[in-house]
């Protein structure tokens, strides 16, 4: 943001600030609609109405990168599909995030082959791991309530 | 037009179905396979004999074991051996209850436990201390000092297994 | 699949891999004149995985886990289907009560893959209420499946010689009680389907496709049978308990998108009503068979009937612990063929909604399998020799 490089350390305001960027980030995660296999199928269930993730106000599955500020990689990321994902991410506007749906996207999973990326942090940094083969809507939800832990430590200076 | 929107109104009335996950939790089936837990005997022995069938048998190769010898005087487990090192990475495990099916003491259960992610992959190693249940009341922290000639056999005599 | 030259000033219209329609990567590419498609390809692969080099590593019984993650709708009759290969290698037969749960497995599968796909394809349409609906009652056959085995998705519910999960009086009584509520539910969306007008205009008289095309495309699973081409593997060649438990064949005449919804919902009702019939006379004995470790040398191939369509299996063993070659025939590869050739004539807001008529699953399609090193060595590549070059691309 470069707010603390033109006025210096600002103490409690700069702190207020940071709580209420913060909140306001994890209180509307746009997630990109985006997905690859089976973990895909329990990610369109956990936006289903029986887990709702709008009440953490994921309304909507934007199927356009730039209108989104989440990447849900839901599934095995095939090495064909590695530089597509590079490229979805590169157009997703700061601040993005990326979580690593289950087993094959994390770490290849059962997949421990030539075909497979072996977790996909070897093409874009991911913030939160979720595993199950594929996890539960709900375990899909704990990793997005790790996810908010995580967006709400983060500090004004590194925004900056 | 106004069908549609009789059922609009009809669904008004209705509950709402959603499950308030991080507040109200729904309990997970009996059958459902979560995290691995490994088990103890009443005395507070643990199953697990270190046999690495499990290690074996896992498709994802999630599982590595790491045997010792037991001794009469720090004894972790019934027989001649147990698992000094285990570990289950739970990114690779794909929770098929394989592990359940091929270990000999029923020591490895898939546990209740669905709750799993991680900020970081080292984190998702879970280690022998994480996976051991708590020891059971009556029963004494492994490892244990136990007369000679007692605990023999590593694969006790078990009825049928249950779900 | 490639396109001809459509003259000079064609448009091309590339969609995908990442894309609205469909929540799976492949890529699309539409000739347009104006609004009107004239020509179409499909490009697949981006979710290739190698399962079929992998299935030659890995011993018979870890292979089934691994075939359950062919597709993530339909595992269970992926398994069923190696199983049932793999099986008629060693000359064993589940034994009657292990094959009825079987059927029940699938026919859950059925029910839940029909909901879901019922709910994507609303949602292409424009028709969101129906997505929700569709998936809030889904989760009924999910949480049903959840009991039975104890996994949502991959239900591990297969063993080489039976399967591994009984079925409670208890439990049966639950399903019943939830099927009762789906056929209501099914009920009402067949009305929705049949009367509601938005919805027809934008599905009747769509993507039609006659008998014959269907033939000549080679067009399995519902998207055939809603052009009145009966053919059907749980009736013309009956495995697992369908032969004790028969299932009636749904088939509809005009070959449109609304037929194919037809199909679907009235397929689901079927599946419902084979359930009861199960749970009536549901066989006693026990579960499991013994079976070699080494499955004798042979080969054989195994088809059922997964939810899109005829599934169809090769297996090849060795004599080993481990299977020889496993070729895996899915249904959605079958019937991309008749999207290409339905979406010519069509505007291409269409398109979403054709793409998904088919239920399209891709990671059942891209299974690659030859590898060669180079022309003058045409050596097929080992699977530690791709795991090598595998670790030497990322290093």
């Amino acid at each position: 943001m470069g707010l603390e490089q033109k006025t210096g350390n600002l103490g409690v305001v700069t702190t207020s600030l940071e709580q209420v960027v913060n909140w306001a980030r994890t209180n509307s995660m746009w997630p990109m609609l985006f997905g690859l296999a089976c973990c895909a199928i329990e990610m369109m269930a956990a936006q289903a109405p029986a887990y709702d993730m709008s009440r953490f106000g994921m309304e909507l599955m934007r199927a356009s990168p730039r209108q989104s500020d989440l990447m849900i990689v839901a599934g095995r990321v095939s090495r064909k599909m590695a530089p597509v994902l590079r490229q979805l991410y590169d157009q997703m506007p700061d601040p993005k995030w990326v979580i690593a749906m289950g087993d094959c996207a994390s770490c290849g999973g059962v997949f421990n082959n030539y075909a497979i990326v072996q977790g996909v942090d070897e093409v874009v940094p991911v913030d939160v791991y979720v595993a199950g083969c594929p996890p539960r809507p709900e375990g899909l939800i704990h990793g997005v309530m790790t996810l908010h832990e995580k967006v709400k430590r983060e500090k004004l200076k590194d925004w900056a | 037009m106004i069908k549609g929107l009789l059922t609009t109104l009809r669904e008004m009335f209705q509950q709402p179905v959603t499950i308030q996950y991080p507040e109200v939790k729904r309990p997970v089936r009996t059958r459902f396979k979560g995290r691995h837990v490994l088990k103890r005997y009443e005395n507070g022995l643990e199953k697990c004999i270190g046999c690495s069938l499990c290690a074996a048998a896992c498709p994802a190769d999630a599982i590595f074991v790491e045997s010792a010898e037991n001794t009469d005087e720090e004894r972790y487990s019934p027989g001649e051996r147990y698992a000094s090192t285990y570990e289950i990475n739970m990114l690779r495990c794909i929770f098929c209850g394989f592990c359940e099916d091929a270990c000999p003491t029923e020591a490895i259960v898939l546990g209740d436990n669905y709750e799993l992610s991680f900020t970081d992959r080292h984190q998702s190693i879970y280690t022998k201390d994480m996976l051991l249940e708590p020891v059971p009341p009556g029963g004494k922290p492994t490892p244990q000092n136990t007369e000679p000639g007692k605990y023999t056999r590593s694969v006790p005599v078990m009825q049928d297994p249950q779900d | 699949m490639t396109l001809e030259k459509h003259g000079e000033n064609r448009f091309v219209v590339p969609i995908g891999p990442q894309h609205p329609a469909l929540k799976e990567p492949g890529h699309f590419e539409f000739v347009v004149d104006g609004e009107i498609v004239t020509g179409a390809s499909v490009r697949l692969g981006y979710v290739h995985r190698g399962i079929e080099k992998g299935a030659e590593d890995r011993t018979w019984t870890q292979n089934l886990y691994l075939m359950e993650r062919i597709c993530g709708i339909c595992s269970h009759i992926h398994a069923t289907a190696f199983v049932q290969g793999v099986e008629k290698l060693a000359g064993v037969e589940a034994p009657p009560r292990a094959r009825a749960i079987r059927e029940i497995f699938a026919e859950l599968e059925r029910i839940h893959s029909h909901m879901l796909w019922l709910g994507v394809a609303a949602h292409e349409g424009g028709f969101d209420a129906l997505f929700m609906y569709s998936w809030r009652d889904r989760e009924v056959v999910m949480d049903m499946l959840e009991m039975l085995s104890g996994n949502r998705v991959h239900y591990s519910a297969n063993l080489i010689g039976g399967v591994k999960y009984d079925l409670t009086p208890d439990m049966m009584d639950k399903i019943r009680e939830g099927l009762n509520y789906l056929e209501e539910r099914l009920a009402h969306y067949l009305d929705v389907v049949n009367n509601d007008e938005t919805f027809i205009g934008r599905t009747r008289g769509i993507g039609t496709m006659t008998r014959e095309q269907a033939q000549l495309l080679g067009a399995v699973g519902p998207t055939a049978r809603a052009s009145n081409f009966a053919y059907d593997v749980r009736v013309d060649a009956p495995y697992a308990a369908y032969a004790e438990f028969p299932v009636e064949m749904v088939v509809a005449q005009e070959g449109d998108l609304h037929a194919r919804f037809v199909v679907r919902i009235l397929e689901t009702m079927e599946s419902i009503r084979v359930l009861r019939r199960i749970f009536e006379n549901m066989p006693e004995s026990e579960l499991v068979t013994r079976v070699p470790r080494r499955i004798p040398a042979g080969e054989t191939i195994s088809r059922v009937e997964a939810p899109r369509g005829e599934l169809f299996y090769f297996i090849a063993s060795g004599g080993g612990e481990k299977p020889e070659r496993v070729k895996v025939r899915t249904p959605s590869l079958c019937n991309w063929g008749t999207v290409i050739t339905l979406a010519v004539g069509h505007k291409l807001a269409d398109m979403p909604m054709i793409l998904a008529g088919i239920d399209p699953c891709f990671s059942c399609n891209d299974r690659l399998v030859m590898v060669k090193r180079n022309r003058q060595d045409p050596q097929v590549w080992t699977w530690a020799d791709l795991r090598n070059y595998g670790i030497e691309y990322y290093r």
